[in-house]
């Protein structure tokens, strides 16, 4: 019954999105805009959902995109609480010389929602989904924000923490190759500049200790970006984790890039000096261009080689596909890769998914 | 007699070399302005085509004065420039934006031999939403007869309400800018 009730009320009060840092191509350099969290990702504002249907959307109206499409629309409730949530999911295809596989995974399913108070903001995300299209009835990400000045945030709480491009593949090597894919909330505390130029951040985290992670890594993370000429963001990361005597650190570049409204590429880089001394590089890019209002043709990247002696470690994919926001609530990505593990073949395998997302 | 002649030809000659004003070109050139949104630091860029502008010279004076259509402002995103429009410029009432400058240190014989003038100080008074304000700024007009003019306002001079949306406020001064072709 529990289960049945927060898949229902995920169904019915979904709201999510990921953080779109390209939206930097309309002149939008901060996330905190369009997103409860000041790092991107998650639960939009009432602005944010303005932005689907006016900027990111193929079609759709100002009503359609608010939460229950304004069914319930109170200005009373809307000035401290804002309820959303999503439900998203993967058919995912592997061809190889050895296997041909075809899979339907759900990936997230949960309900997110913020309480307001003045300059103080209390967010939760509900529902961790689990193997078997089981959801469990739990809090993955919450925090507490206190937001004393426009450009200044503080947070406390459990959530990814910002380093690099928060981008939606999840996946990809500078994401989950670093430890920062879905399910990697950590811990923490954490202040951020959002200025007009630069945007800064920094913060101390530890990995929650779970049945299957019973190692800790405390660590301290900053990043600084900086917008130039409007539509380019340059940034700069560090990671520095200790984990039971053991350490391990991280540099990274990136830049965002909106050559015009409808051309963009993003780009990261990072280098790690892992736990087993290793030094690894990760990177992906992604060139993009919306051919019509809400459609992008999509070029993507990545390369992964957590140590760089070890030809064995390397993992690297290159693929073409589109990203379709039909109407304001519905997100679709396909991608097509070429991918190569190295550990497993010198050949490439062809990889193909793609992830459906609907959102309150 | 031969005095006389000289006198009047001179004289004539004088009036038919007062230079002609310039005049713009409406369809080159643009005006622009940049706001900035907070909390979030949003860019907020509109655009319209060029203000019908005109230099007049006298021997001692040179002046600008320039007529925007503010129905011809964009920012991009549709609903935005409504909101712009209906709401805040109010356009209906107030259709246009006019900013007069009295005095530009531009010689009368500036059209007969075009010389670069760069980023020079102006004082100007803009009308925008009924409310006549004196505005500063910096001028510049280059050889190929293109002008360019930069400067800020505060909305409240002008008895602007201060634009807000769903959370997202903008800042107070706007900065104004303008391209303008002569012929």
């Amino acid at each position: 019954m529990k289960i049945f009730l927060i898949t229902f009320f995920s169904l019915l009060m979904g709201e999510n999105a990921h953080a779109f840092p390209e939206m930097i191509r309309h002149n939008y350099p901060n996330c905190i805009a369009c997103h409860e969290a000041p790092a991107g990702g998650g639960l939009l504002t009432a602005y944010g959902r303005t932005i689907t249907h006016s900027v990111l959307s193929t079609w759709g109206g100002e009503k359609e995109a608010r939460p229950f499409y304004g069914a319930f629309d109170n200005k009373y409730t809307q000035s401290w609480l804002n309820i959303g949530g999503d439900v998203r999911a993967l058919q995912l295809y592997t061809n190889s010389k050895t296997t041909k596989q075809a899979m339907f995974i759900r990936m997230q399913t949960g309900v997110e929602a913020a309480v307001k108070y003045k300059q103080f903001k209390a967010v939760s995300f509900f529902g961790k989904q689990e193997a078997g299209n089981m959801v469990r009835g739990e809090s993955i990400r919450h925090y507490l924000m206190y937001q004393p000045t426009d450009e200044i945030t503080v947070r406390v709480g459990r959530f990814v923490p910002n380093f690099g491009l928060n981008i939606p593949e999840h996946t990809l090597a500078t994401r989950k190759g670093l430890g920062f894919d879905q399910g990697t909330e950590r811990d923490q505390i954490e202040g951020m500049w959002n200025g007009e130029r630069l945007n800064v951040s920094g913060s101390f985290s530890k990995t929650v200790k779970t049945e299957q992670k019973k190692k800790q890594e405390n660590a301290f993370t900053a990043q600084v970006n900086y917008v130039v000429y409007d539509t380019y963001r340059l940034g700069f990361n560090t990671w520095f984790g200790n984990e039971k005597q053991k350490t391990r650190e991280i540099y990274g570049v990136n830049a965002v890039l909106g050559f015009t409204e409808k051309l963009y590429y993003l780009s990261e880089f990072d280098l790690q000096y892992g736990f087993d001394n290793k030094r690894g590089l990760f990177h992906f890019s992604k060139l993009g261009y919306e051919i019509v209002k809400g459609f992008h043709l999509l070029a993507l990247e990545e390369y992964r080689k957590t140590d760089l002696k070890n030809e064995k470690t390397l993992l690297n994919a290159h693929g073409l596909g589109f990203q379709w926001f039909p109407r304001p609530h519905f997100d679709f990505e396909a991608i097509w890769n070429k991918r190569r593990v190295a550990q497993q073949s010198n050949d490439y395998t062809d990889y193909a998914y793609l992830m459906m997302h609907y959102y309150f | 007699m031969k005095f006389l002649i000289v006198l009047t030809a001179t004289v004539f000659n004088f009036a038919f070399s007062a230079p002609k004003p310039l005049v713009s070109i409406p369809a080159k050139g643009k005006t622009t302005f940049e706001a900035v949104g907070k909390p979030a630091m949003i860019k907020i860029k509109g655009e319209s085509p060029s203000a019908a502008a005109l230099i007049s010279f006298t021997d001692s004076n040179t002046s600008l004065s320039a007529i925007l259509n503010l129905e011809l402002l964009k920012t991009g995103i549709d609903m935005r420039d409504d909101h712009m429009k209906e709401k805040y410029l109010e356009t209906k009432k107030f259709p246009e934006a006019k900013l007069v400058i009295a005095t530009l240190k531009i010689p009368s014989t500036w059209s007969a031999s075009p010389a670069p003038i760069k980023d020079q100080d102006f004082d100007g008074i803009l009308t925008l939403h009924g409310k006549d304000v004196p505005v500063k700024g910096v001028f510049s007009l280059n050889d190929k007869k293109i002008a360019q003019a930069e400067f800020k306002i505060k909305l409240t001079d002008f008895n602007i309400e201060i634009p807000e949306y769903l959370g997202v406020k903008v800042a107070e001064v706007v900065t104004i800018k303008t391209e303008i072709q002569f012929e």
